[in-house]
């Protein structure tokens, strides 16, 4: 939703396509070059460090030659292969177990691996850095409503939880990450 | 004033990451790499797997199909004349008459018609048809009359002693036919360019063209009953190409060394200067115009509807065919600084041994007599997976034939 459409013309993409459902290895090598490193710029926000990350986008492109032929070239690729690692990422967090923790506010700062003072100062990085530090089920429902533009419905079905819990997450999610971002935004509140 | 912050938070968070690249660590690729190979080699034995026993499944229906179509028939004609309990050959003599006489009473009474029976041969029971005519007879009267201990068959005309009856000499006449045929075929091929890394597979395309295809072979023919005919058969079919005059580029080849590689629609071959010349990676040649030939044994097999009008009948059937490669060549002469060579009989490589068609097929046959018939056959094939492997066109052959064949009814 928030990436761009990489800039690769439709003809070359199909014939791409058209390659790796033929298992052309140069093609599917080309289509990794292509989405791998905006692909793991989500998985990195989907999952709690980059090793992680990255079997997660192994997972995804496995899965995603595997289908290719399920792709209709009607929609975006992009938004389809995005569709392919959230799900990858979804099926690593329900294939884990979570204790669901609640934490008081004024302790978030001991789950933050950098703590950083002002929002100005933080690099893309250090905001990933940032999601990836919040609890599983926090980062899970907050990727879901902020990048992914879900409905708390939507979020409740896919993480199997209430929809309330999903609102009470993003909720935490947010207010642990508020704390980080601005002493501004800690006297806002 | 909660909501405003909230939204502040995910604007920056939406912003600042909404462009945001990372490269991933090389040896990710080379996990997926792997992984991919895993699945190509799983990939390819199932495939493999599956060709074996559609080849297996369709030489089965070809060799069991008609025994048990026939097998069937047989059964179904001696269930129609005999009761079951008739098979009991524990049966007195006058019973198993009575029940004879009884099926054939009981299913033609007052009808002239042809019907199966029962006769019996020795200790042996066959069918066999003839015109029973209007039978009316109550068969009790005649086991009164205490009659031989034979079969009978009861008709208009009186009983008749069935021993003395002859079987026919063909008691499936017409049933089988044989048609020896020779096709024309106008031949193309549906082209996939798989291979986006290839920049030279339009080239390849635009430069060959098909110049004579044909098949030579029989089919035979297994008529179910008077509307359904199964076919099968074997054809022999060649298929010559001439391919434009090109330049050939030097590659390593399967064997780790350097020869000029030559591409056709279907493959590529090697092509080998004499001894002395050495060519390395990126050399070229050129070639003259080529000649390439590919040539296939086919074995269909075709359900067909049959139509009949007076002394013509008309077929019209669809199937399915195995195809197997027995040779592909390509011939040329190469041109490379201060020499000329002639290449012959190169092989073309990256082709499947097997491959297999869907067809769909007419026959029109003009019947000379009940036993020669001469037919005119259009026919169209389509392979139903590429040809070939590792090659940077995939190639769907197809063709729209023409035939003529001489039909002989055994």
């Amino acid at each position: 939703m928030f990436e761009k459409e990489q800039n690769i013309p439709v003809r070359e993409l199909q014939k791409l396509i058209q390659g790796c459902l033929a298992r052309d290895k140069a093609c599917q090598r080309r289509i990794y070059d292509i989405y791998g490193p905006s692909m793991m710029s989500l998985c990195l926000r989907y999952s709690k460090n980059r090793e992680e990350a990255e079997e997660v986008l192994q997972d995804g492109f496995l899965q995603m030659y595997k289908c290719i032929s399920q792709f209709k070239n009607n929609g975006s690729f992009e938004g389809w292969l995005r569709k392919i690692m959230i799900n990858c990422a979804l099926q690593r967090f329900r294939g884990k177990i979570h204790r669901i923790v609640l934490i008081p506010l004024n302790d978030v700062q001991s789950f933050l691996t950098t703590p950083t003072d002002h929002m100005d100062r933080l690099s893309e990085r250090e905001l990933i850095r940032l999601i990836q530090s919040l609890p599983p089920i926090y980062r899970m429902v907050f990727n879901l409503y902020v990048f992914e533009g879900l409905k708390h419905r939507e979020i409740a079905s896919l993480l199997n939880i209430t929809e309330g819990t999903s609102k009470s997450n993003l909720s935490d999610a947010r207010s642990i990450l508020k704390k980080q971002l601005t002493p501004d935004l800690k006297l806002a509140r | 004033m909660d909501e405003q912050i909230n939204k502040q938070v995910d604007k920056i968070f939406q912003d600042s990451l909404q462009s945001h690249r990372e490269n991933p660590a090389a040896e990710t690729w080379e996990v997926i790499e792997k992984q991919l190979d895993k699945e190509n080699e799983k990939a390819y034995a199932i495939k493999k797997s599956r060709n074996r026993w559609i080849t297996y499944g369709l030489l089965v229906i070809l060799i069991a199909g008609p025994a048990t179509i026939h097998d069937h028939w047989k059964k179904h004609d001696i269930a129609d004349a005999i009761p079951t309990s008739t098979h009991n050959r524990n049966l007195s003599g006058d019973t198993q008459i009575k029940r004879i006489a009884s099926a054939i009473n009981n299913q033609a009474q007052g009808k002239t018609v042809k019907k199966n029976y029962a006769v019996q041969y020795g200790r042996d029971w066959v069918t066999e048809t003839k015109e029973v005519g209007s039978v009316i007879e109550n068969h009790e009267l005649y086991a009164e009359q205490n009659l031989p201990a034979k079969p009978l068959l009861v008709t208009g005309q009186g009983i008749q002693d069935l021993t003395v009856i002859k079987p026919e000499k063909r008691p499936f006449k017409n049933r089988i036919s044989v048609m020896p045929y020779f096709s024309k075929e106008f031949a193309g091929y549906t082209l996939s360019d798989d291979d986006a890394t290839a920049a030279n597979g339009k080239e390849i395309e635009e430069r060959e063209r098909n110049v004579f295809s044909a098949s030579l072979g029989f089919y035979l023919d297994y008529r179910i009953n008077k509307r359904w005919v199964i076919q099968s058969g074997i054809s022999y079919s060649w298929s010559n190409s001439v391919i434009d005059s090109a330049k050939s580029y030097a590659v390593k080849d399967d064997g780790g060394g350097v020869q000029f590689k030559f591409n056709t629609i279907s493959g590529y071959g090697y092509l080998q200067p004499s001894s002395t010349i050495q060519p390395a990676v990126g050399d070229s040649v050129l070639t003259a115009k080529a000649y390439s030939q590919l040539h296939y044994l086919t074995v269909p097999l075709i359900l067909s509807y049959s139509l009949q009008m007076n002394r013509f009948s008309l077929l019209v059937g669809a199937g399915a065919s195995i195809n197997f490669l027995t040779s592909a060549t390509v011939e040329t002469k190469i041109y490379g600084p201060g020499f000329s060579q002639d290449e012959s009989a190169i092989p073309i490589k990256g082709l499947k041994k097997i491959n297999y068609g869907v067809l769909v097929k007419a026959e029109l046959e003009y019947h000379m007599n009940s036993t020669w018939g001469i037919s005119l056959t259009p026919c169209f094939k389509n392979t139903l997976s590429p040809i070939n492997i590792h090659s940077a066109l995939s190639a769907y052959p197809y063709n729209i034939g023409i035939g003529i064949g001489l039909h002989y009814r055994l």
